[in-house]
C-alpha cells in the first residue's frame, strides 16, 4: 500500500499543492517507484488520494510516456533515435541495442531485468548516441560500452 | 525578481521529467536558498515571501505550450486551453499568472544589475540581447553557444562549433529543431537575429541549430521529424492529430521503398490541411519539416522515388523500431 509505504513522501508532496489533483503526476511517480510500473491497484491508490475517479488517473497516465502501464524491467534504457541523435548514429546504436539484447525496442528480456526504449529527445543531443539508464545520463555511448553496461546488469 | 515584481508569493518551475538526474540539482539550489534566507518567510526583511516549488513533467513535449503547461500543473493531462482568456488573467488555478522561460528569466538579474541601457548593446534595435544557440548534428564541438544576437552569422556559429564532423560539406541547417523552416547552406551568411532570419525566409525561435551534412537525405530528415510530431501530437485537435498520422504513414510508403511520385502531392495535400487548422502551434510546427524541405528539397523526393532509394534494410529496420518501438503516447 502506498498509504503505508509511503506516507511520509505523500504528505509532502501533497503539501506541495493548494489542489489534490495537482499530485496526481507526482503520486504517479512514487506509485511507479514502489510497483515499477503504474498498476491498477496504483492507478485506484492515487486516485483515491486525490478524490479522483480512478478513469481520470489512468487518463494521465496513458497521456504521458514515462508512466509505464505494464511491467517494465528492473533496468529500463530510454535511447533516443530522433533526428539530431539519428545523425550522431542513434538508429544503428539502437538497432546494436536490440541485437545484443536479443529484444525488440519497447520490449524486456526474458529474465525480466532489461527492458528497452526507443524515445522522442532527451535534451543531450550533442552527447548522442545518449541513453537514459532508470533516469541516469550515459553519454557518447557506443557498442563497445552499451555491451560492458549491459553485462553488469545481465550479472 | 519576477514574483517580487507581481506580488505573487508562489512559483513553480515546471522541468520536464527526464530531467530527474539535474533536477536533484536545482533542488539543492533550492534548498540552499530557503537556508540563505533567499526563499520563504519574510526575505531579507522585506516581509515579502516566496515559496518556490520543483514539478516534473512526464515526456510530453506539448507541455511546453504554456497554457498545457497549466493543464499538466493542475494535474491533467497536457492539452492546451482555448486562448482568451490568456493566463495573465486567467492561469494556474484560474489564478493570474506569470509564465517565463528559464532562458528568459535568466536574463533577468544581469539587467536589474547593470540596468536595460547596458543589456541592450548587445544585440541589435529589433533583437536585443544575447541568445542561447544550441547546436548539435554534423558539427565538431555541438553544445550550447552563448551569443549577442546579430553579431555572428549562421556560418559563424558553424565555424565556431568547428565546423563539418564528417568531412563533408554542410547541406542546411534546422535553426530552431524540428518546428523551424529549413535553410539550405546557400543562405548561410545569414545573420543570427529575428529580422535576417525572417529575410531568408526562416526564424531563430528556440535557436537550436541542426546541422546537416550533404549525405543527408530530406525525404528521411522529414519523415523523422513527422514521426516526432506524430508521437507529441496531444491528440485534442483533428488537423494536428490526424493530420500528422497520415503524413507519417506516406512518409513511411515512401521509406518502405513503395512511394510514387504521387505521394508527394499527397504530402502537400495532407500539408494544406493541417497549415492555419490546429488549435495550438504544435500541429503548426508539424507542417514545417514538410513544406520547407520540399520547398527547398523536392529533388531529394523526387530522386528517392525514381532511383529506388526507398526499401533498404536500415529503412526497413527503422520502420519495424517505429512500429512497436515506442512507449506510446495514447491520443486522447
Amino acid at each position: 500500500m502506498l498509504r503505508t509505504n509511503r506516507a511520509a513522501d505523500i504528505e509532502k508532496v501533497l503539501a506541495k499543492y493548494p489542489t489534490k489533483r495537482s499530485a496526481v503526476m507526482p503520486l504517479l511517480n512514487l506509485a511507479q517507484e514502489e510497483y515499477g510500473y503504474c498498476s491498477p491497484e496504483a492507478i485506484r491508490e492515487v486516485a483515491a488520494i486525490c478524490d479522483l475517479d480512478p478513469t481520470e488517473v489512468k487518463s494521465v497516465v496513458g497521456f504521458y510516456t514515462m508512466y509505464y502501464e505494464e511491467k517494465v524491467g528492473t533496468t529500463v534504457i530510454d535511447v533516443c533515435d530522433d533526428l539530431p541523435c539519428a545523425l550522431r548514429g542513434a538508429d544503428g546504436f539502437i538497432a546494436h541495442c536490440e541485437r545484443k539484447l536479443g529484444i525488440k525496442a519497447g520490449e524486456t528480456t526474458a529474465n525480466g531485468k532489461i527492458t528497452l526504449h526507443s524515445v522522442m529527445c532527451v535534451a543531450a543531443c550533442n552527447r548522442a548516441p545518449v541513453a537514459q539508464v532508470n533516469g541516469a545520463y550515459r553519454y557518447d555511448l557506443t557498442p563497445e560500452t552499451f555491451d560492458q553496461m549491459v553485462d553488469e546488469l545481465q550479472k | 525578481m519576477c514574483a517580487y515584481a507581481i506580488g505573487s508569493n508562489l512559483a513553480y518551475i515546471y522541468l520536464r521529467g527526464e530531467f530527474s538526474e539535474p533536477g536533484k540539482e536545482l533542488e539543492k539550489a533550492l534548498a540552499d536558498a530557503y537556508a540563505n534566507g533567499l526563499l520563504g518567510t519574510n526575505l531579507m526583511g522585506t516581509g515579502y515571501s516566496l515559496d518556490i516549488r520543483v514539478h516534473y513533467g512526464a515526456g510530453a513535449y506539448i507541455c511546453g505550450e504554456e497554457s498545457a503547461l497549466l493543464e499538466s500543473l493542475e494535474g491533467r493531462i497536457g492539452q492546451p486551453r482555448l486562448k482568451p482568456p490568456f493566463p495573465a488573467t486567467n492561469g494556474l488555478y484560474n489564478k493570474p499568472t506569470v509564465i517565463n522561460n528559464v532562458e528568459t528569466l535568466a536574463n533577468v538579474p544581469w539587467i536589474v544589475l547593470n540596468g536595460a541601457a547596458w543589456y541592450r548593446q548587445f544585440g541589435t534595435e529589433k533583437s536585443s540581447g544575447v541568445k542561447l544557440f544550441s547546436v548539435s548534428g554534423h558539427v565538431k564541438n555541438p553544445g550550447n553557444y552563448e551569443l549577442p544576437l546579430g553579431k555572428y552569422s549562421i556560418q559563424d556559429l558553424l565555424d565556431m562549433a568547428g565546423g563539418s564532423s564528417t568531412g563533408r560539406p554542410i547541406r542546411a541547417v534546422l535553426p530552431a529543431g524540428s518546428s523551424s523552416p529549413i535553410i539550405p547552406a546557400v543562405n548561410f551568411g545569414a545573420k543570427l537575429d529575428y529580422e535576417s532570419m525572417a529575410g531568408i525566409g526562416s526564424v531563430l525561435g528556440s535557436c537550436s541549430f541542426i546541422f546537416m551534412d550533404d549525405s543527408v537525405d530530406m525525404v528521411w530528415a522529414a519523415r523523422k521529424m513527422i514521426r516526432f510530431f506524430k508521437h507529441e501530437s496531444c491528440g485534442k485537435c483533428t488537423p494536428c492529430r490526424e493530420g500528422t498520422y497520415w503524413a507519417l504513414k506516406l512518409y513511411n510508403k515512401l521509406l518502405s521503398g513503395e512511394g510514387t511520385l504521387a505521394d508527394i502531392d499527397m504530402i502537400g495535400e495532407v500539408n494544406k490541411q493541417i497549415i492555419g487548422k490546429c488549435f495550438c502551434p504544435l500541429g503548426e510546427f508539424a507542417t514545417s519539416s514538410m513544406t520547407f524541405t520540399l520547398k527547398h528539397f523536392k529533388q531529394d523526393y523526387i530522386d528517392f522515388i525514381e532511383k529506388k532509394k526507398g526499401g533498404t534494410p536500415e529503412y526497413k529496420a527503422e520502420l519495424a523500431r517505429d512500429t512497436h518501438g515506442h512507449h506510446a503516447q495514447a491520443a486522447h
